[in-house]
């Protein structure tokens, strides 16, 4: 069966003003009912990506539409069919979680016994009934970034926009928020998230796309991912990264090694199998004198997929910062 | 209709926010209180200066003063989206169907109501000082549409500054230059026959002047059929500030 495509991005760039290339050339889809997380370190560009699909921001080429119109030249539709939850939570300190609620109805035209009854059942929805009634300044952390959640599902979106949804949160708030989001994509709503948490976008998403300096390095759903790196992955770490270089070199040319990447003091060996291939590993090292100072076997992760699409080890705090600061400028 | 209720929103979410924060209602009345207790008995002789068209200092400077204490508040009212941008509430707003002009109206609509309770703080405790609106009910209202008007004015501007800066402390800058000289070169205080003519002359041009020749004119019982043209000039004033301020969030918006 066809599924409906919500969210359509082609050949997308973003360059900020000064010159900074935030985006380059990112596709995309997301369907009706499908959860897919956009995974980078900061300034990767997900944040650009969050922005030109709420409207925010403007695409320097490429196109997004969402629910068939496009962002740029019908802006009022497709806010009728987002729910969009920045990466900073975004609430009115003085006013109570209820009169949040009320007020944001009120800008998508909703009134009277509707929102209100809209608004008691997302507040019922988030377990925050009990505290309704205070002022938000009072919330702590997880309830705040709940009622953010609550907000953006007021006005029943086809599109939810979550832009790093569980930054900062404990793991009780974080795993009822996946439940959450895990049940509204159910009901049909398209979600695309942003994160830099490999095991929520592992956990959470039907499809990843992982992002990279503005360019989507690998997609697909990570069993697939994980599944196209053959073999498992043994790692070795060294007391030096001279080394790493040194063994990297050598144990490329040997047989039963698919691939090998390096990362200052650790290499990575992605072998047929481990259990043949790491004595003659630990052989060769040996032999060339090279000692390790620990090693592990395990089958690839989303952390060896990312290693293999984008030659480095993953750091969610990224080194791609420039565009983040160009952004925020 | 949609433009309506969009800033009936946010004109309540404005008020609320106003009436939420009882430091910053008190101390908006505070100030012009301040004067009429303190300023008005320390000047007060000056009503007896040959050329001073008013026996009672005090009933001369209630106008004036419910006029400054709008000029005050209002300006610094833009304060409250420069807020809302750097939360991330703004972006929120602007992700939503909601009419853009809503979210300055709003806020600046609340900002001159809340001039006019300032104005009524204000004649309450003129009266209480013996001063008398020898104008009448009718002659007070006029008083309150000259307080309402600068106060929407100068409320415009203000958040047409404030969409337009990077860092509040530019905004603070430039009204805490402003504003005083701006008071000063009105009749606020002084009746325009004691003062120099280059004041006289720059009065004329003045905003403030405009609003403080109605509010007294009101006060004092002596409207005329001139009594337009301060209330025609400070809606021009309103006009242009709004499509400074409608222009600064359209740049806002478009510029990302």
């Amino acid at each position: 069966m066809q599924m409906d495509v919500f969210i359509s991005i082609n050949d997308l760039t973003k360059i900020y003003a000064g010159g900074v290339t935030a985006l380059s050339g990112v596709s995309l889809e997301v369907g009706a009912g499908e959860i897919v997380a956009l995974l980078g370190p900061n300034g990767a560009g997900k944040t650009s990506v969050m922005r030109i699909l709420a409207t925010l921001a403007k695409a320097t080429t490429g196109t997004a539409c969402v629910c068939g119109f496009d962002v740029r030249t019908h802006a009022e539709e497709v806010r009728r069919r987002i729910g969009y939850i920045a990466q900073t939570i975004a609430l009115d300190p003085v006013a109570t979680g209820q009169e949040n609620l009320l007020f944001y109805g009120r800008l998508f035209g909703l009134t009277g016994a509707r929102l209100r009854d809209r608004a008691d059942s997302l507040m019922a929805l988030f377990e925050l009934e009990s505290v309704a009634n205070r002022q938000v300044r009072t919330y702590s952390g997880g309830m705040k970034r709940r009622l953010d959640l609550a907000m953006g599902l007021l006005h029943v979106p086809k599109v939810l926009l979550l832009d790093e949804p569980t930054n900062g949160l404990d793991p009780v708030n974080r795993h009822l928020l996946w439940d959450r989001v895990r049940a509204l994509a159910r009901e049909g709503i398209a979600v695309l998230l942003t994160t830099h948490y490999m095991d929520e976008a592992d956990v959470l998403a039907c499809r990843i796309a992982i992002i990279e300096k503005g360019r989507v390095v690998a997609s697909g759903r990570p069993s697939d991912l994980k599944d196209a790196l053959r073999g498992d992955i043994v790692t070795i770490d060294f007391i030096e990264a001279a080394s790493a270089r040194r063994a990297q070199g050598l144990l490329e040319r040997e047989a039963g090694v698919l691939q090998v990447s390096a990362d200052t003091t650790s290499i990575y060996v992605q072998v047929v199998d481990a259990t043949v291939t790491a004595p003659r590993v630990l052989g060769v090292l040996k032999d060339g004198g090279i000692p390790a100072s620990r090693i592990s076997f395990s089958r690839p992760s989303l952390d060896e997929v990312y290693l293999s699409a984008t030659g480095h080890k993953y750091d969610a705090r990224g080194g791609g910062s420039a565009a983040a600061q160009a952004r925020r400028s | 209709m949609n433009t309506l209720l969009d800033t009936w929103a946010f004109f309540l979410r404005q008020t609320r926010t106003t009436l939420r924060l009882p430091a910053t209602v008190v101390m908006s009345c505070i100030n012009p209180l301040i004067w009429m207790v303190f300023f008005a008995p320390l000047f007060r002789s000056v009503s007896d200066i040959p050329g001073f068209h008013s026996h009672s200092y005090y009933e001369f400077l209630t106008p004036g003063v419910a006029i400054m204490g709008a000029l005050f508040a209002s300006s610094y009212s833009g304060l409250s989206i420069f807020a809302d941008m750097q939360s991330g509430l703004l972006d929120k707003f602007l992700a939503t169907p909601v009419t853009r002009a809503a979210i300055l109206a709003g806020p600046i609509l609340s900002s001159a109501l809340q001039s006019t309770c300032q104005a009524a703080v204000v004649l309450v405790t003129a009266v209480a000082l013996g001063a008398r609106p020898a104008g009448g009910v009718s002659g007070v209202l006029v008083m309150f549409v000259a307080v309402w008007l600068l106060g929407l004015a100068f409320a415009t501007l203000s958040h047409g500054i404030a969409i337009r800066v990077s860092n509040p402390r530019q905004m603070f800058g430039v009204l805490s230059t402003v504003l005083m000289p701006m008071m000063f070169l009105s009749t606020a205080m002084m009746t325009p026959a004691l003062m120099p003519r280059w004041i006289r002359v720059v009065a004329q041009l003045n905003p403030v002047n405009w609003a403080v020749t109605l509010s007294r004119s009101g006060f004092t019982g002596a409207l005329d059929a001139h009594a337009w043209t301060p209330v025609v000039l400070l809606i021009s004033v309103v006009m242009v500030a709004w499509m400074v301020a409608v222009r600064g969030l359209a740049r806002f918006e478009s510029h990302r």
